[in-house]
Formats: structure tokens, sequence, C-alpha cells
């Protein structure tokens, strides 16, 4: 998801992502305050302050997809295959896992990291799919 | 597929970026589709052949 600061579109994205990603740690940082010093007590109103940092990262979904639809075929395909290896990748790897896990003592591997393996495994992807069209 | 890209583009004196400048698209993929390892949509292959004033079928072979 990088992208090339010359491009008005790209600066656009970069401008959004940044601010994305500053709204994350702050909300993130607040979330983990709130309900590491304040008696919250419901559940619901827990779990809420706990997803809610989910919300500024959404927003930097929402600038990437912005950013994609002014991209030009050929980057939207590499995108395309790149993302769709690392989804296919992180999957198959987290049903593999979970059958090991299964029949072994293999320790358990919280949710919190998909997102971040997509995220690297799509970059990683992108690196081969542009060197296959070179 | 095989096309005549980098020869009408030498031709002419552009550079990769140039021509991806005038078909709206980058340079990267100009380099691609020149190469035959990206095959153009049909609407960038039109403005490809705009581009050049030609035909499409004077650019591109589809049995190459």
């Amino acid at each position: 998801m990088t992208a090339d600061t010359c491009n008005p579109h790209a600066r656009r994205y970069t401008i959004h992502l940044a601010a994305a990603m500053t709204g994350y740690c702050l909300v993130l940082f607040a979330s983990v305050w709130a309900l590491r010093n304040l008696a919250i007590d419901p559940q619901a109103v827990r779990a809420v302050i706990a997803v809610a940092p989910v919300l500024p990262a959404l927003y930097g979904l929402h600038a990437f997809l912005t950013f994609y639809r002014t991209m030009d075929e050929y980057h939207r395909q590499v995108i395309a295959e790149a993302t769709l290896i690392s989804v296919g990748v992180v999957g198959f790897l987290s049903l593999a896992y979970g059958f090991a896990q299964g029949a072994t003592d293999l320790p358990q591997i919280g949710l919190i990291w998909v997102m971040p393996a997509l995220v690297i495994g799509q970059g990683v992807a992108g690196c081969f799919v542009r060197r296959r069209y070179q | 597929m095989k096309n005549r890209i980098k020869v009408l583009r030498a031709e002419r004196g552009w550079s990769q970026a140039e021509l991806g400048e005038r078909a709206g698209v980058s340079r990267q993929a100009i380099n691609a589709v020149e190469t035959g390892k990206f095959d153009p949509s049909l609407p960038l292959a039109f403005t490809l052949a705009d581009v050049f004033g030609l035909r499409i079928e004077d650019i591109f072979d589809p049995k190459g």
C-alpha cells in the first residue's frame, strides 16, 4: 500500500492514511487507558471501548479504496493479485495452524495478528507480482 | 500479447513516462504492456492506438 508521492492522488492518500494511523494510535491509547484505569463495568461498554480503535483504521481502508479507484489498470491488477495472494496465504496458514493446534499443544495465536499478517503479506506479495510484470 | 509499442514510441522519441502521460497511465503500465507481460484492456488499447494515430490491429498482434 505504498504510494508515489509525485502523484496528487497518492499524496492525498498518504495524508488520509497518516490521519487514520494517527487517529488509530490516539484512540488505541485512550481505549487501553480507559479500560485499565476507569471502573467500566458493563461488558458491552468495555467491548465498545476496546473495539473503538478499529473505527479510525476503517477510515484508512476507505482512503485506500479511494486511492485504488484512481490507479491505472496495471496498478489495480498488481494490488488485486497481491491482496488475493495475501488473503490466501494467511487464510490457509490459519487453517493449517488450527488443524495442528487441535492435534497438538501448540500455543494460541490471537486474532489480533490477522490484520498485520494480511497487510505485511500484501506488501511482500506485491513485490513479487510487480517483478512478474517487468 | 506481442505489440509494436516500443518501436512506435522510439520512432516518436517518447519516453515510457511521456507515452504514459499521453495515454493517462503510469510509466510502469507502459513498461508492462511493452514487454508483453500485461495485456491492456480494450479501452487502454484504443487509447494507445489513438495516441499513435493508428488502429489497434496495427499495434497489437493477438497471435503473438
